[in-house]
C-alpha cells in the first residue's frame, strides 16, 4: 500500500502548495544550500497513519508570506505565524489524505504538532509500514515520510 | 450597517486569511469575531450579537460538529446560518455535516471566490435580491 499511499502524500502536498501559496515543484535553485534549520509538522489519521512533513524554515516563511497573502515590502512574519501556515497546510494535507483514501469517517484527523525531526527515530519502529520521499519547492525540499501500522 | 460574524478555526494564521478573504469580498461586515475552538465560539455567541457563523471541523476541545449540535439544540443561537470551511470530504461526515444544518460548505483549499460566492448566496436567501460578488 506504502507506494501508492506515498504517491497520494506526495501529489496533495504539491497540490496544497500550489493552490494555497503558489509555488510551484521547482527543483532548481537553492537545494544546494543546507537548511539552517527545519520545521517538522505531524498528523496522525486515526491511529493508524502518521504523516510528517519536513520544511526547510527559509521555505516556509515564504509559504507563509503566501498564505498570508503577504507583500515582499511586508516583513512582519512573525515566527508564530510561520507555525501556525505551516500546522494549517499540515492539517490540509492530512485531511484532503483521508478524503482521497476514504478513511472511515470515525477515523479522526488529529491537531497538527510540531515536532523534532523524526527521520531517525522512525527508523526503528517496528509494526510499521515507513516510506518517505521528497519534493521541491521554490528550489527548496520537502522531505516526506508516511507512516502506516501494519497491525 | 453590516453583519457580526464569527470566525471558529484553531489556525491562527487561518483565522486571519479568513478575515483577509471575508473584508475583501465585498460583503457588509461589521465586526468579525475569532474564536479557536467550539467552546470559545459558545462563549462569543452568548456575549455578542453573532449573525453568521463560519466553522472548522477538525478542532481541540469541541470541534466543529459539537459546535454546530450545541448551537442548534439552543433556541437562542439555531437561526444563525453556519457555513462549513474544512478540509474534511468524506460522504459519510458531510452528510452529518447536512443533517446538522450547515447552509454551505467550503472544503480546504479554497479559492477566495468560494467564501465570496457562498456569503453572496446566503444575502439572496435573505433579501431575495442577487448580490455579486466584488472578485
Amino acid at each position: 500500500m506504502a507506494p501508492r499511499n506515498l504517491r497520494t502524500f506526495k501529489a496533495l502536498t504539491s497540490d496544497i502548495l500550489e493552490e494555497v501559496c503558489f509555488l510551484l515543484p521547482a527543483r532548481v535553485g537553492l537545494e544546494e544550500e543546507p537548511a539552517a534549520q527545519t520545521i517538522t509538522v505531524h498528523i496522525a489519521c486515526g491511529n493508524t497513519t502518521d504523516l510528517y512533513l519536513e520544511f526547510d524554515a527559509r521555505l516556509a516563511k515564504v509559504i507563509t508570506g503566501n498564505f498570508l497573502g503577504k507583500s515582499d515590502e511586508e516583513t512582519s512574519i512573525d515566527s508564530t505565524m510561520v507555525t501556525s501556515s505551516i500546522m494549517e497546510i499540515g492539517n490540509m494535507v492530512g485531511g484532503n489524505y483521508m478524503n482521497a483514501l476514504d478513511m472511515p469517517p470515525d477515523t479522526h484527523l488529529s491537531p497538527p504538532e510540531i515536532v523534532e525531526s523524526p527521520w531517525s527515530d522512525a527508523r526503528e519502529r517496528v509494526h510499521y509500514s515507513i516510506a518517505t520521499d521528497t519534493i521541491f519547492a521554490e528550489g527548496y525540499p520537502i522531505h516526506l515520510m508516511l507512516v502506516e501500522h501494519l497491525l | 450597517m453590516g453583519y457580526n460574524i464569527l470566525v471558529v478555526d484553531d489556525s491562527a494564521s487561518m483565522r486571519k486569511v479568513m478575515r483577509k478573504v471575508i473584508q475583501m469580498s465585498g460583503f457588509p461586515v461589521n465586526t468579525i469575531y475569532e474564536a479557536e475552538n467550539g467552546v470559545n465560539g459558545l462563549e462569543i455567541c452568548r456575549q455578542q450579537e453573532v449573525e453568521i457563523i463560519l466553522t472548522d471541523l477538525n478542532m481541540p476541545e469541541m470541534d466543529g460538529i459539537s459546535f454546530m449540535e450545541a448551537l442548534r439544540a439552543d433556541e437562542e443561537f439555531s437561526h444563525i446560518p453556519v457555513l462549513v470551511v474544512s478540509t474534511e470530504g468524506r460522504p459519510a461526515v458531510m452528510e452529518k455535516v447536512e443533517e446538522i444544518g450547515a447552509v454551505e460548505y467550503v472544503k480546504k483549499p479554497f479559492q477566495p471566490e468560494s467564501i465570496s460566492r457562498v456569503l453572496s448566496k446566503l444575502l439572496e436567501d435573505e433579501n431575495g435580491t442577487p448580490e455579486s460578488p466584488d472578485f
